[in-house]
């Protein structure tokens, strides 16, 4: 899948007329606000601890480099091997040639983003011929639908319960039943038989500790620990920002993210691995690989406005305070990383030209950034995207902006510095999108303006705001005024 | 040029006028954690948490055994289960039970995937969160906490910390190959937002939590 802005509109017309789903999500996003709200909450100073989590992830961007190295260091002096990758395609064949090598034929996932993001399991299933299980319920589910992950949390969110048992019906011959325990109860025991046979495991790194060289992971369903104690190999693929300084920063990053994220104190598994098994250990891998990989994020480091975006912690968070996420859902964004996050972080990877209906369906509302606890700014950069585009940015992929539209904007920068101009112009341009009102509302206007109003009406104005605000000066302002102090004196009387 | 090289590169000539040396968080201190909060949080996490005094931890063990009606036993290979519920503990009410150093390899492999219940100590405690923490070496597998359908804990009162932080302070200088810290029971939310307990980890967890 690959995101697409001329796909998008058609997707989206598919996606918003699925009312349940709408409601489902609307469901989900106020269970899910009160659930961190509440964890938040328990913090003997959130204020504080967000601001020491803005300040881990800003401070560890910025040294991102020397603490890479650091890691590295220290990991491989616990016996890890460390192998970067400079894109997908050197980060899957690093992966399938380690998957010939070690002669694995079956391999079981713990849950994780970065491997959807360089598309692993269908580059793995066609060049090296093996079987992979994805670990985490949704996860298996939406690999077996063949669609993109809805949620980066909740992959699976928005399915109901019958499409959910069919799937398994379909995919693992369980028998079909609607309860979502005998479901859970069948994938557990499928994926235990895989867990037993498996011999590679591959994760994400929540975080990578520059100080110990250990990587931490967090999880609710025990994917993950399965998928590093019971294969042979264990492959950790890591995002290059993934990095923290020491156990504490660490830590602090994975108590905000599980808060934010599902709303609990603690998830109910972290693995913190420190390399290959000990002498005496009967579980976990004989050899671990962490691949490192950069993917475009090296570009994007080199700028200092964007470098925000690497602060992310994909907790989730900004999903659910997102209205655009919540009506249209995952699907018209077109790849892995749906929702504000998304946003941020696939424009800058995959090019601006291909993901424009990404930032341009933002409202601007700053809802996620609000509730950030890595402290991105997504407005300033969803502004600098757009901006990019207007001008064309070589490195991000933004060939400049039609003549047309230029020229528009450049009248309106003009027509903005001049208050009479402006007066004007906006009188012109009332009556002219008045012409296709009916019944107060514009419907439809003319020329470029039509895509906007294809999906959006305007009240018609009968009067520019400054026509309207020389009568108020008039008559209003006093009017307003008598009935104001009127109804102070009815209070003063009760 | 290799991917590492370039890499490295390309982040280090990059300008960064923000670059700062910030202190360490937290303070890095290991600080007694609240039993009360302990014994709270674990339990809202779905561990079923019992309390009792040495003298008494066979006894609670044996009801907790009974109530769950298993057949089969694995032991870790820690003093506290030496100390307090050796195999012959188990063997006398009739459940087959021995330590994992006792099985070669191949069929420890077996029979971890075919027990009904796993029994360890564990390292720490951390009350805030109500969770255990335990650092695999030889002998505490990694998988006896996770594989079979029950998991039995014994958690002293003394090994009690106060949050992730007290945690940190000491895996920044003590290594061994994996830690694991378990909150409750394992779940999943993915059908339709259900909560279900139990998805691949163990289905019931119990602490028996020692007063010493």
């Amino acid at each position: 899948m690959r995101a697409d802005p001329q796909n998008y509109v058609k997707v989206m017309e598919e996606e918003v007329v699925k009312r349940d789903q709408i409601e489902f999500m609307a469901q989900v996003g106020a269970v899910f606000n009160m659930l961190t709200a509440n964890a938040l909450g328990q913090l003997e100073d959130h204020g504080l601890a967000r601001e020491q989590s803005e300040a881990i992830r800003e401070n560890t961007v910025e040294n991102l480099p020397e603490l890479l190295e650091e890691f590295e260091r220290n990991a491989v002096a616990n016996g890890m091997e460390v192998l970067w990758a400079a894109d997908a395609a050197e980060a899957c064949a690093i992966i399938k040639d380690l998957a010939v090598k070690h002669e694995v034929k079956v391999i079981t996932k713990g849950k994780s983003m970065i491997t959807e993001e360089i598309d692993l399991n269908h580059y793995l299933e066609e060049e090296a011929g093996v079987k992979i299980y994805e670990g985490d319920l949704g996860e298996l589910i939406v690999q077996m639908r063949g669609t993109a992950p809805f949620h980066i949390v909740g992959p699976a969110i928005n399915l109901n319960i019958q499409q959910i048992a069919q799937t398994l019906v379909d995919n693992i011959g369980m028998e079909y039943t609607e309860e979502a325990t005998e479901i859970a109860g069948n994938v557990r025991d499928f994926m235990r038989r895989q867990f037993e046979q498996a011999d590679m495991g591959i994760t994400g790194v929540n975080m990578a500790v520059a100080s110990t060289g250990s990587i931490v992971l967090v999880e609710n369903e025990g994917n993950i620990r399965w998928s590093t104690g019971a294969p042979r190999v264990h492959v950790a693929v890591m995002s290059l920002e993934k990095v923290a300084a020491n156990t504490a920063d660490a830590f602090h990053i994975m108590d905000m993210l599980s808060r934010s994220c599902t709303g609990q104190g603690m998830t109910s598994y972290v693995s913190v691995i420190n390399g290959p098994k000990d002498a005496g250990e009967r579980d976990g891998a004989e050899k671990m690989y962490v691949v490192i990989l950069d993917n475009g994020r090296s570009k994007i480091y080199a700028d200092e406005e964007l470098r925000q975006a690497l602060r992310c912690i994909r907790c989730g968070r900004c999903f659910i305070a997102c209205p655009v996420y919540l009506t249209v859902g995952a699907y018209p964004y077109g790849w892995c990383y749906p929702g504000p996050m998304g946003a941020v972080i696939s424009p800058l990877l995959l090019g601006l030209d291909d993901t424009y209906h990404i930032y341009e369906a933002c409202t601007l509302c700053g809802g996620c950034e609000s509730v950030c606890p890595a402290g991105i700014k997504h407005v300033e950069m969803f502004h600098h995207y757009r901006a990019m585009k207007a001008a064309g940015n070589e490195t991000f992929g933004a060939s400049r902006g039609s003549a047309l539209e230029r020229a528009g904007f450049k009248g309106w920068a003009a027509a903005v510095k001049n208050p009479a101009l402006f007066e004007k112009s906006m009188g012109l341009l009332r009556f002219y999108l008045g012409l296709g009102s009916e019944e107060g509302q514009v419907h439809k206007m003319p020329g470029p303006l039509k895509a906007w109003s294809d999906y959006r009406d305007l009240p018609r104005a009968e009067k520019t705001f400054r026509q309207y605000w020389a009568e108020w000066q008039k008559t209003g302002k006093a009017e307003n005024e008598a009935a104001a102090k009127a109804d102070e004196g009815g209070r003063d009387n009760e | 040029m290799s991917s590492r090289t370039m890499i490295l590169e390309k982040l280090k000539a990059a300008g960064r006028p923000g670059r700062i040396n910030r202190e360490i968080m937290p303070p890095v201190e290991t600080r007694p954690g609240d039993v009360e909060v302990f014994v709270q949080k674990a339990a809202a996490a779905a561990a079923q948490v019992i309390r009792t005094n040495a003298a008494e931890v066979p006894q609670a063990v044996r009801e907790t055994l009974t109530e769950l009606g298993c057949k089969t036993l694995l032991l870790s290979d820690e003093e506290i289960i030496k100390e307090y519920f050796p195999p012959a503990a188990a063997e006398e009410m009739g459940i087959e039970a021995g330590y994992v150093s006792e099985l070669p390899a191949d069929e420890y492999r077996r029979s971890i995937f075919r027990t009904e219940a796993g029994m360890s100590g564990c390292d720490y405690a951390l009350a805030d969160s109500g969770t255990i923490v335990i650092r695999h070496d030889g002998d505490n597998q990694r998988l006896l906490s996770l594989a079979p359908d029950y998991y039995i804990a014994l958690v002293k009162t003394s090994q009690m910390l106060k949050d992730r932080f007290d945690l940190a302070g000491i895996l920044e200088k003590e290594k061994t190959a994996a830690v694991t810290l378990i909150t409750g029971v394992s779940r999943t939310a993915d059908v339709a937002l259900q909560v279900v307990l139990g998805m691949h980890g163990p289905r019931k967890v119990y602490i028996i939590l020692i007063d010493d």
